[in-house]
């Protein structure tokens, strides 16, 4: 909850909701400013889900869904909001959400979601100018790095430190296939590599494609990336020592960049009625 | 009134009847076998295609998962009954993978008796309006001429021929006149069904095509303008004969108001000027009128991709889908031609890859629901 | 900032570095790699040596380009000879897949990688290319013409390989002679044409007789030589590819007068059906010490190529031209009607007395691909020999690592045709 906001009432009240394949966000904003969120894991039940997110965004404001204006749907299961005014796609959320969290100045968005990954440009106002997205496989996705901390039995927000804690950096895995990547990992154990080289040579080949996605689409300062995997250290370094570029920080969680991008859309769908 | 849309389907009471007959057809294989000629046999020209595969794995066997998938189900409906209305095969060698699936069939085919069904390929050659190629075209042409006179035991004659000529004319005059009202500020028809009739006309007799579709733009004209999409969008990739799959992006705002495909507007389009003899006629006229990537020495006869440009400018497209199939060489790497160009130009393009069988609906309509969200230009 | 790495430098000081190491270690094979320092070393000196530098697709006459005195750069040569350094293959490989499908040819990725990036430092005077091979080529030449923005010469190969493709493409030919000579600003040297023709044929005529002593049992000459054959498609008429073929000839002919084969006991004799391994020649290495199993011939590198008939029939010359590109390397077979490559595979295994048939096929020709099952099925029906059929990219070892392709030969040699390792 946002205390700059002393009282919600008599503001415009939007909210948020991206439903994706791993975690589902929700999002309350007052006048277009960040109010409230929460972060939850999706469960087997979508519509269950977008509720859930949305109460215990709401928890402890005295908000109510009769008191949002509007709300947007966004995400993977986006048709399953319930209380959804209007779906719009992540990819559109996504870039306007990023320039909500790390300004107007981002042109270039990477977007590591639960089952995909999206290269994005936008314009100054966070407006969508081109994308390309790779949902093939789970290279480059949350469910890839999921496959992958399960079979060496490491948590997964651990990942990306202990990938970095190596003296030289491994040659990438051969293959970013995550069925054939397993065979790979695991004879490279049996060889005797120690934990923290394995991931360093995954990490590696999955920021190896990833940077091709964005090289795809074109690379345009500044940078931002969003989603569940820009809190994974491993890639986001290597990611940026490739591109030769410094990603955008920001103290907000990148992964409500969805969710706060749809309450904003929100916004300016319920001002271009009036 | 009859409907029109039925006979988009790749089996249809048109060929019904046209069997009950006792007349013979006739598939064909991409954009060069010119239909007048079969049809001045007195024979059904039907174009080949793989319109609502669900299963292509026969087609693998033999095609390998190296081919693209729209050939594949392509044989695949040759070998699995969905062509057994056909008496021949006529194929011009459009693109490599369409050779294949005349190769391949031929092969399948070698020991039966070869007087039962026709069998003849075509070379097409790749430059436009070549001084060496016409001629060279017109040979390919004239032997299958008097393949098919030897082999149906009829005589095509000039006069035949150029009625033909003017039989299939009429027919592109009409798929021009739809396109025009597609052009319009308040379109009246989905590119579904569009699509649908230009595939009609691709599937039964051109004569009852005429008829029936001069009805039915009469009474496109007096429909009320669509409503509710959201941006006039472009098709332009690999071969799409599958309505379905337009239908995913039209469901999600997106009204497909042209297109730069080979089911679409590219086969029947450009009018055959008779000039001297019918079979110069056509080879003159296939040879200059502008197809896919296929052809060569696009630098210096730049025609697909200034007709692109000058579609969007004339059909006020929002933005372009641009869908190549996976495997297909021939449209997969035209952006490295053209995609700069277009940048160029501000007209905005979304690339999806494609399958004949469409599993993945969902992601098609994610990317096109994007890219409608990125191009339109306020409420309609 | 880096300095603009040169390719064909690259290539040359390579050659350069190789013959010099060759010279003091084994003289006696010299002959085997001083071809390549006419290929790469004419290309690096043309501008120097005043000639005009060409980049020529597939079916583009040599013989009419050193005619002229030009020096022909067959862009389709480079991932072939760089297929066996992975480093750089895979660095032009991932340049153009930001640009190309990534299941397009490896062969036309490397085009478009050298080209794209900006490594050809040397800008070509022309660019002359057809529509064979394949749609790939087909696909990438295009845009190699608007990138390159030199002038071109785009040719139409026939579908068909009769008297009619014969004069289409002969009647191209004498077009590109116009082209040529405006160019050069020269007129066309018949003198200087006839004696690069009768270097052709007298080439051709020792290239048929290096494959028939490869007929015989035991193969004389060992299975790397067939990854040389596709020299002839940039280099035919060139002294330096007839020297060539003079010392393998007369090698075989040593070897058989010594009794010596390739291998010592040779066992078996095997055809690959599609391209040349160029990413993985060492697998024939392996397969000769293995299961004493050598290479005989394959169906891509298989050639009886037509003579120039007479020389000075200048109608008959561009006949024979367009006989010659027909006939050649992966185009005889691979392009057109699949009957072609169906009649070629039974002429190998017939000629060459193959007992084993492997379809090594190369992952980016999918419209040989799309023929393998009729080349399968007409192997098994006359021969009665089940095909071995395995993905690589020839250009590319990534995609298949050695040990797979090992233990995929293996198994099929020791389970199928019953073969025992030798060591």
């Amino acid at each position: 909850m946002n205390p700059d906001i002393p009282d919600w009432r008599g503001g415009l009240v939007t909210a948020g909701v991206d439903i994706g394949s791993t975690s589902t966000q929700a999002v309350i904003m007052v006048d277009g400013q960040l109010y409230a969120y929460s972060s939850i894991r999706t469960g087997s039940d979508s519509p269950n889900s977008a509720m859930d997110a949305i109460n215990i965004a709401m928890e402890g404001t005295g908000i109510t869904s009769q008191d949002i204006d509007f709300t947007v749907g966004t995400g993977y299961g986006r048709v399953n909001v319930p209380i959804a005014d209007k779906t719009v796609t992540e990819i559109t959320c996504h870039a306007k959400g990023s320039n909500y969290i790390y300004g107007s100045s981002v042109r270039t968005l990477l977007d590591m979601g639960g089952q995909d990954c999206k290269a994005i440009h936008c314009d100054e106002t966070g407006k969508v100018t081109s994308f390309i997205m790779n949902d093939k496989c789970a290279a480059g996705t949350g469910r890839g790095m999921e496959v992958i901390a399960n079979l060496l039995s490491v948590p997964i927000e651990e990942i990306g430190d202990l990938s970095l804690n190596v003296d030289e950096e491994p040659n990438p895995l051969s293959t970013i296939c995550v069925v054939f990547a397993k065979n790979e990992l695991t004879a490279l154990m049996r060889n005797g590599w120690p934990i923290e080289k394995v991931l360093a040579s995954y990490c590696r080949a999955m920021a190896i494609r990833v940077v091709r996605l964005l090289e795809r689409n074109g690379m345009e300062a500044n940078f931002a990336i969003t989603g569940g995997i820009a809190k994974n250290t491993g890639i986001v370094r290597r990611i940026e020592k490739m591109l030769g570029v410094e990603a955008l920080t920001s103290e907000l969680d990148p992964q409500i960049a969805g969710a706060l991008g749809g309450a904003l859309i929100a916004k300016t769908l319920v001002e271009k009625r009036k | 009134m009859e409907n029109l849309l039925t006979y988009s389907g790749i089996r249809n009471e048109s060929i019904e009847q046209w069997k009950r007959e006792g007349k013979k057809t006739v598939g064909t294989i991409c954009c060069h076998v010119p239909g007048e000629l079969l049809h001045a046999a007195g024979l059904l020209p039907v174009r080949l295609r793989g319109t609502g595969c669900t299963d292509d794995s026969e087609g693998e066997v033999w095609m390998s998962s190296f081919a693209c998938s729209f050939a594949r189900s392509c044989f695949e409906f040759l070998l699995n009954g969905t062509y057994d209305y056909l008496d021949g095969i006529v194929s011009s060698d459009g693109c490599s993978m369409a050779t294949r699936i005349y190769d391949n069939y031929k092969y399948y085919k070698r020991n039966e008796d070869s007087t039962r069904f026709y069998l003849k390929d075509i070379g097409a050659p790749r430059l436009y309006n070549g001084k060496h190629a016409v001629p060279y075209y017109i040979s390919e042409l004239n032997e299958l001429k008097k393949g098919v006179e030897n082999h149906f035991g009829v005589t095509i004659t000039e006069e035949k021929l150029k009625h033909s000529i003017e039989v299939f004319n009429e027919t592109r005059s009409l798929i021009r006149e739809l396109y025009e009202l597609r052009m319009s500020d308040e379109p009246v028809i989905t590119g579904e069904e569009s699509l649908k009739i230009t595939l009609a006309s691709m599937t039964m007799p051109k004569e009852e095509f005429n008829r029936m579709f001069r009805d039915y733009l009469t009474e496109l004209k007096t429909r009320k303008p669509l409503a509710g999409y959201r941006a006039r969008l472009m098709l332009i990739g690999s071969a799409i004969d599958d309505p379905e799959y337009i239908k995913v992006i039209e469901d999600r705002g997106g009204l497909i108001v042209c297109d730069a495909t080979c089911y679409g507007n590219r086969q029947l389009w450009e009018p055959v000027a008779y000039e001297g003899d019918a079979i110069s006629s056509i080879a003159n006229s296939y040879l200059s009128r502008t197809v896919c990537p296929r052809m060569c020495q696009v630098s210096t006869h730049n025609s697909l991709y200034e007709m692109i440009v000058g579609m969007v400018k004339d059909y006020k497209v929002d933005g372009i889908i641009y869908t190549k199939m996976k495997n297909c060489q021939v449209w997969g790497s035209e952006n490295l031609y053209c995609e700069e160009d277009l940048k160029a130009a501000n007209i905005p393009l979304l690339i999806v890859e494609r399958e004949e069988i469409m599993t993945n609906a969902g992601q098609l309509a994610v990317r096109a629901e994007a890219f409608i969200e990125m191009v339109e230009k306020g409420d309609k | 900032m880096s300095e603009q790495f040169d390719l064909i430098k690259y290539l040359n000081d390579s050659v350069d570095s190789l013959l010099d190491y060759m010279k003091k270690k084994s003289p006696e094979r010299l002959w085997m790699f001083e071809v390549q320092k006419s290929q790469w070393g004419d290309i690096y000196n043309a501008h120097r040596d005043g000639k005009k530098l060409i980049y020529v697709g597939a079916c583009v006459p040599p013989e009419l380009i050193f005619a002229f005195d030009c020096v022909p750069c067959l862009l389709d040569a480079i991932p072939t000879r760089l297929a066996s350094q992975p480093e750089l293959s895979s660095k032009y490989i991932d340049f153009a897949e930001q640009f190309v499908p990534s299941t397009m040819c490896a062969i036309d990725k490397v085009d478009v990688g050298t080209v794209f990036s900006g490594d050809m430092v040397e800008k070509p005077d022309a660019f002359i290319y057809t529509s064979y091979p394949c749609d790939n080529s087909r696909a990438i030449y295009p845009a190699i013409e608007k990138k390159l923005g030199v002038p071109t010469f785009v040719i139409d190969a026939p579908f068909r390989k009769d008297d009619r493709g014969y004069r289409y493409l002969a009647d191209q030919y004498k077009d590109l002679v116009v082209f040529l000579e405006e160019l050069t600003g020269k007129k066309l040297d018949w003198d200087r044409f006839e004696e690069v023709m009768d270097i052709s044929n007298k080439t051709n005529i020792l290239m048929d007789k290096v494959s028939t002593l490869r007929k015989r049992v035991p193969c004389p000459l060992p299975s790397r030589l067939l990854v040389l054959n596709e020299l002839q498609l940039q280099m035919i008429g060139h002294p330096g590819l007839l020297k060539f073929f003079e010392n393998q000839y007369e090698v075989g002919m040593s070897n058989i007068e010594n009794g010596i084969g390739a291998v010592p006991d040779e066992k078996y004799r095997v055809t690959w059906l599609q391209n040349m391994l160029w990413s993985n020649a060492g697998i024939m290495d392996w397969m000769e010490k293995k299961y004493g199993a050598v290479l005989i011939m394959d169906a891509f590198g298989y050639q009886k190529a037509p003579l120039f008939e007479d020389p000075k029939d200048r109608e008959r010359v561009f006949m024979d031209c367009g006989r010659k590109a027909l006939a050649s390397p992966m185009i005889h077979g691979a392009s057109g009607p699949a009957e072609i490559y169906l009649d070629l595979v039974d002429q190998v295994m017939d000629e060459y007395s193959i007992n084993v048939a492997m379809f090594v096929g190369h992952v980016g020709c999918k419209h040989t691909w799309a023929s393998a099952k009729m080349v399968k099925d007409t192997i098994a029906e006359k021969y009665d020999l089940p095909t071995l059929t395995m993905d690589i990219d020839a250009c590319d070892a990534r995609y298949k690592s050695t040990e797979e392709i090992r233990e995929i030969i293996s198994e099929y040699m020791e389970s199928v045709v019953g073969a025992k390792a030798l060591n």
